[in-house]
């Protein structure tokens, strides 16, 4: 019985040495998070050759979204500044994220500002309220949230599709246009729902008794 | 028998008045022998349509040919009009993307010819001693349900199920009866609206 408990404290005390080993252990460093510690330490250099290194590997858009986001932040605080790079890389971190709002802690008041240029240019805000909502809201086949929702979007064309239980999804071509704000109604209601098939199937059962076919 | 008639031609003259879409090609097997039909149909509600459909046996029945022309039965020419409730897919949660899958419900009515031959039809029925073809003509009800599978916007798979009560004919002496039938078609026509493109 002993020797039982014994064997059973000292599996137990393994088992939770084990635990506590790793709980003190450093999760371990990524690319990009690597990328960004060269930039902190002010080894632009080197942090933008780790950065260019995740562009060229991620397919993570968090990742991706991160070293556009810093490449362009180390271009805009190198000596000289190379302001058309800086541009450049965010526009592709904006592509990404378009509604990222960069935080005056963490960046140089300078470049949020900079970034909020090159965001407000590229982006626009649609405004979806569906009849009637809420109602799931999908843009080229992205989910984007629950309608009615406001959100700042790249300007382009996209296929929007709301879908909401008991009734047809809608689908349609929009456009979000630059620095403007659009509204989108979408009427859900217009097309075949629920209560129109309710209507249906009683017409259906009335018809089938009246030719005695039930 | 006029009533019938009648009837059809109400049917027909709606589905031109309401400008029916929806073609249907199909061929399947009855209880014994093989068949072509046609089948058009247009929407009278979000989900219900009306149908007029065209069937005919390739050969005839064996088990109701005769040698005697007169006497024969293995045809079936059958004229009818339905109403199709389509069972939307499309508003069930989660199926959303499910809506070119269309499974659907029908019941209709119609008339049918046994044989279309002269000799069938000039004789005399055996009880009534009545003779022409609209004297030979059996009505029938139909019950049926199937799956419409849209390939495309305007192109189509169907597989049809109908059970197919033929009425007593007293002028002929003949009872009920009744056989089943499967399809397998093709059909052409829109089944949602086109997505609202923006011009540029």
């Amino acid at each position: 019985m002993k020797t039982k408990i014994f064997t059973g404290c000292a599996i137990l005390g393994w088992i939770l040495m084990g635990a506590l080993a790793g709980w003190g252990q450093d999760k371990p460093v990524s690319l990009v998070d690597s990328g960004i510690e060269h930039y902190k330490a002010g080894r632009y250099q080197e942090s933008l050759r780790v950065l260019k290194e995740v562009i060229r590997t991620s397919i993570d858009d968090r990742e991706l979204f991160l070293a556009y986001l810093y490449t362009s932040y180390t271009y805009f605080s190198l000596p000289v500044q190379e302001l058309g790079n800086a541009k450049a890389q965010a526009e592709k971190a904006v592509a990404i994220n378009p509604d990222s709002v960069l935080r005056e802690d963490e960046f140089v008041s300078e470049f949020v500002e900079f970034y909020k240029k090159i965001r407000e240019e590229m982006t626009g805000i649609g405004y979806f309220d569906a009849d009637p909502n809420p109602a799931n809201i999908y843009l080229d086949n992205a989910p984007i949230g629950v309608a009615p929702i406001k959100k700042e979007l790249l300007a382009k064309v996209y296929l929007l599709r709301a879908v909401k239980w008991g009734y047809t999804p809608y689908e349609g071509e929009i456009e979000i246009k630059k620095t403007e704000v659009t509204n989108f109604k979408i009427p859900l209601n217009d097309d075949k729902n629920w209560k129109t098939f309710i209507r249906s199937s009683v017409i259906f059962v009335v018809l089938s008794y009246l030719m005695k076919t039930i | 028998m006029k009533k019938a008639l009648i009837g059809f031609g109400i049917v027909l003259a709606s589905a031109a008045a309401l400008g029916a879409e929806g073609f249907t090609f199909y061929t399947g097997k009855a209880n014994n022998t093989n068949y072509l039909g046609v089948a058009i149909g247009g929407d009278i509600g979000d989900f219900l349509q009306l149908q007029i459909d065209v069937m005919k046996y390739l050969k005839d029945d064996p088990s109701l040919h005769s040698d005697v022309p007169e006497l024969s039965r293995g045809d079936f020419l059958g004229v009818s009009g339905n109403f199709v409730l389509k069972l939307p897919l499309q508003l069930i949660p989660y199926l959303d993307r499910f809506d070119y899958i269309q499974p659907y419900i029908s019941v209709g009515r119609g008339i049918a010819a046994e044989n279309t031959g002269a000799a069938y039809n000039d004789a005399p029925n055996p009880v009534d001693g009545k003779t022409g073809i609209f004297n030979k003509l059996r009505p029938f009800k139909s019950f049926g349900y199937g799956l419409l599978i849209m390939i495309t916007s305007k192109f189509g798979l169907k597989v049809d199920y109908r059970s197919v009560n033929l009425s007593e004919h007293k002028g002929l002496g003949l009872p009920g009866r009744k056989f089943s039938r499967l399809s397998f078609g093709i059909c052409f026509g829109p089944y949602k609206k086109e997505i609202k493109r923006i011009k540029k």
